[in-house]
């Protein structure tokens, strides 16, 4: 068990810790995640943890909040719905756009999408929330108790 | 041992913030098409409040920047992040044929939306067929 004391000793070489940081900038954390998705899918999402709360960015621009649905189950964060051309007014067939206008660019992403990303363990998935502004859906989910960091007091022999 | 691997995540936490403070600039994507009276362009900006947005023309060159800025409870630390950056910037020449003087802009739900005239004498125009 204390075969790995060794790691205790000595200072922390710099060299190791530039090597992590130069591969956590080429591997972005959560690339080995089974639910990963290559660079670009739709909507973007970022993650980010307080002591007491869980927080998830959906970068949905031009999302109103009626067309997103947001579910969870196991653990597993779901984010779904439709992203149509707004300009358009109504809800037009793939066809009948791209026949009516000639497109220079057509890089925004249009049509269904749903997305999954595992939320780690000792999430109180009853009493999330989520708020929608400027194209950014905000999902708070608050830990449960016991997931908190706890201090833990050094008592005086 | 918990020390060690305690350590090794605020290492990396410390990581992915630094990275974040750096100022990276992102590229929105966008579709433009041409109608026969002017060019659209629309530019996804997740993020982007009105104030912060920047739109201008300046010889010939439209420039689109704009800060995302949303609010983030204090000391947060950074789990996973496939958006990282501060700043949306793209810039695109325009050909002669564009009235800058009339752009429009609009922004709505962190999508933009631009309409780049055309000049009167460079608009498509139907020719009539008389008959002889």
């Amino acid at each position: 068990m204390f075969s790995d004391l060794w790691r205790l000793t000595g200072p922390r070489t710099p060299e190791l810790d530039w090597l992590r940081d130069m591969l956590d900038g080429v591997f972005p954390a959560g690339l080995n995640d089974i639910r990963a998705v290559p660079r670009g899918s739709f909507p973007q999402i970022n993650m980010g943890h307080t002591d007491d709360a869980l927080h998830v960015y959906v970068f949905a621009a031009g999302l109103k909040p009626g067309d997103l649905e947001l579910s969870v189950q196991n653990n597993v964060l779901t984010v779904s719905g439709a992203r149509h051309d707004s300009s358009d007014g109504e809800v037009q067939s793939e066809g009948a756009r791209s026949e009516r206008r000639s497109y220079f660019r057509q890089e925004r992403f249009s049509g269904e999408f749903s997305r999954s990303i595992a939320l780690p363990e000792g999430v109180d998935t009853e009493r999330a929330e989520a708020h929608c502004r400027d194209g950014i859906v905000e999902i708070r989910l608050p830990k449960s108790e016991k997931m908190k960091p706890r201090h833990i007091e050094v008592h005086a022999s | 041992m918990n020390e060690v691997t305690r350590q090794n995540q605020q290492n990396r936490d410390v990581a992915t913030t630094r990275q974040a403070n750096e100022q990276r600039t992102l590229l929105p994507a966008v579709d433009i098409y041409e109608e026969d009276e002017a060019l659209h362009v629309i530019a996804d900006m997740p993020g982007v409040h009105r104030d912060a947005l920047h739109i201008e023309v300046n010889d010939n060159v439209l420039t689109l920047e704009g800060e995302i800025g949303f609010d983030m409870p204090e000391g947060i630390a950074a789990s996973y992040a496939e958006v990282q950056g501060q700043k949306f910037s793209r810039r695109f020449t325009l050909s002669q044929e564009i009235d800058s003087e009339a752009i429009r802009a609009e922004l709505r739900d962190g999508v933009v939306n631009l309409v780049l005239p055309k000049r009167d004498t460079h608009r498509r125009r139907r020719i009539e067929i008389q008959a002889a």
